[in-house]
């Protein structure tokens, strides 16, 4: 799509207390452009809730309701049902970061995905506590740096999105903030449809992942042309990838070596060589694993019927 | 029954954890649902614990109640604790023209509030709690007096319906109860005080507080953040070939589209260099910032 497409308003404010490149504050921007004035933002604890600004005055120029780390999913469910009461129809949009999805939104998340509330989820994932000052969540990847692992962490990071997928709602979309055109679309998509709708945003973060401010793009696009990141959607229980990551699989674009992205990063700058290969394994694995679910979604029909 | 229509009260119970506020709270709430209204009982939420002042809420009214919230604005206040005035502003919010009922040996006059006026009834719930052996753990459970008081003041609930209620909760100590609701009932002292109808600041300024707080968007949240700039991004319109990268990167929203080409606000720009990153054709020149 061409970017002058896209709407000129601005719901995210200048002068936010968000740091110098940062990727949430840029795909919020992109994010609210999509969704347009007719929209309530939930944001839990996170950075947003920081950079927003401080009563009275908000960064934020639609709607938003700050609420507890632990219940993004349950809140939005409320106000939604609320102005279902009340005749209004708006869009409610979950902005949370990994912590408040991964770890400690999880059981409203899961909640109002099983109860396929009408409302989009957003899960903005710079894969630790950026806010309170870089601690691990379980969205960090295997062998980041944090300040609560000081030598790596020594576990994979685990996965909302297709955990999202396990509950078959309507919509699951993965982006990244290398992507934001591919990000719009898949904003604009969801506002489109009913039912619960998950997105989740790859969103680096410069202070916590420790690269240059300048790179947030450069580095949002190398996790996705090194298939650390994978860019898919899940509709209506068909499974695809998209964009690079789809280019990718059907041999259109080469896969860039995993090194290129972590080693661009201070937090992966430790990195053994053994570590790298243990990444890279997990990457190859989780590639397989995607590239067969879409194979097997488009041959399940033939399967059936025979 | 038009007159009826939207007619609503909230009281507000304030005690001591123990003292059976909450008890008071939905027992209330159930006489009156026996009396025909629709009615809510809502403990307040915190760090209750034995002693401690706590808070508790009934709604009663002709219509469906709604709201899930405590009650800030209330039309009847209950007092159970005589000591915990000194602690607690149990005035606050209490609406102008409203009601008080105090567990207290003093006399309605010897209140002092900032309300214009206020109908206060007093009554020595715990020496007839104590009379009638309401002790808990050595605690004078004073809920139950305190009730009776209360509807000296409040018409619209019998008191044999409070009585019927009171039996059926207490059991065997039913009759201790309803004894000491009726006693009250018999000796609370009502009276129309006037107060000094000038809210302090302070007052006002506690008012604000247990409003909503509600922001209103605007530029600057966190100031001018230009003074976060290291470097300065700088278009070359002779080179700029207006793809709007930047203007779609920019985490700032301090890209604007002005006419046919770009700007940017340096009164908001923090000089991340995003935009300089993204360029395709580099027509973005970064120098330092110089401030002067």
């Amino acid at each position: 799509m061409r970017i002058s497409a896209l709407p000129r308003e601005e719901y995210l404010l200048p002068g936010n207390a968000a740091c110098h490149g940062c990727a949430s504050s840029m795909c919020l921007r992109t994010v609210l452009k999509a969704l347009g004035k007719n929209t309530v933002l939930i944001v839990p604890a996170s950075c947003t809730s920081v950079y927003q600004g401080m009563f009275p005055n908000s960064a934020i120029a639609v709607p938003v309701f700050n609420t507890a780390f632990a219940s993004a999913a349950a809140t939005a469910s409320g106000i939604k049902a609320s102005l279902l009461q009340q005749g209004i129809d708006a869009n409610v949009v979950v902005w949370a970061g990994d912590g408040g999805t991964y770890d400690i939104g999880l059981q409203a998340l899961s909640g109002a995905a099983e109860r396929n509330e009408d409302i989009i989820y957003i899960c903005y994932n710079n894969e630790m506590y950026s806010n309170t000052g870089i601690q691990r969540s379980g969205a960090t990847p295997y062998g980041a740096w944090t300040t609560t692992t000081w030598s790596g962490k020594k576990e994979h990071r685990k996965d909302v999105a297709e955990l999202m997928m396990s509950h078959e709602v309507p919509y699951v979309a993965t982006a990244s903030a290398g992507y934001l055109a591919d990000l719009y679309q898949k904003v604009k998509k969801a506002k489109k449809m009913e039912g619960f709708r998950y997105i989740e945003i790859l969103s680096p973060c410069p202070p916590g992942w420790r690269y240059p401010m300048e790179k947030t793009v450069e580095i949002g696009k190398l996790a996705v042309e090194t298939g650390m990141w994978i860019l898919y959607e899940y509709e209506e229980g068909h499974f695809r990838l998209t964009g690079v990551s789809k280019a990718i699989a059907e041999g259109r674009r080469k896969m860039k070596d995993i090194g290129e992205y972590l080693f661009a990063q201070g937090r992966f700058a430790h990195l053994s060589d053994g570590d790298v290969v243990k990444i890279r394994e997990y990457v190859e694995d989780r590639w397989r694993k995607l590239v067969k679910m879409e194979s097997d979604m488009h041959a399940a029909s033939a399967k059936f019927y025979v | 029954m038009g007159e009826k229509l939207g007619k609503k009260w909230e009281i507000r119970f304030h005690g001591r954890g123990g003292q059976g506020a909450v008890t008071a709270s939905k027992i209330l709430a159930e006489a009156a649902y026996l009396s025909g209204f629709e009615a809510q009982s809502i403990p307040f939420f915190g760090a209750e614990r034995r002693g401690a002042p706590v808070m508790a809420f009934t709604r009663v009214s002709y219509e469906a109640i709604h709201e899930r919230s405590q009650v800030y604005t209330p039309d009847y206040v209950i007092v159970l604790d005589p000591i915990i005035l000194d602690a607690v502003d149990v005035f606050r919010g209490l609406k102008d023209g409203g009601s008080i009922v105090i567990n207290t040996v003093k006399s309605p006059m010897d209140f002092q509030f900032e309300q214009g006026s206020l109908l206060v009834a007093t009554v020595d719930a715990t020496g007839i709690a104590i009379k009638n052996n309401l002790l808990v753990a050595g605690t004078p459970v004073v809920n139950m007096p305190m009730l009776g008081a209360f509807l000296k003041i409040f018409s619209h609930i019998e008191l044999e319906t409070l009585e019927e209620v009171v039996m059926k909760k207490f059991g065997k100590n039913g009759k201790a109860n309803v004894a000491a609701v009726r006693e009250a009932y018999e000796s609370t002292v009502v009276e129309k005080v006037r107060g000094s109808g000038k809210p302090s600041t302070e007052d006002v300024r506690r008012k604000r507080a247990v409003t909503m707080p509600v922001s209103t968007p605007s530029p600057g949240v966190a100031g001018r953040t230009r003074f976060w700039r290291d470097f300065r991004p700088e278009v070359d319109y002779d080179v700029c070939s207006n793809c709007l990268s930047c203007w779609l990167h920019c985490p700032e929203s301090a890209i604007q589209r002005v006419g046919s080409r770009i700007e940017i606000d340096y009164e908001f720009c923090k000089g991340c260099l995003v935009c300089s990153a993204v360029c395709p054709k580099k027509a973005i020149r970064v120098s330092r910032e110089v401030v002067v």
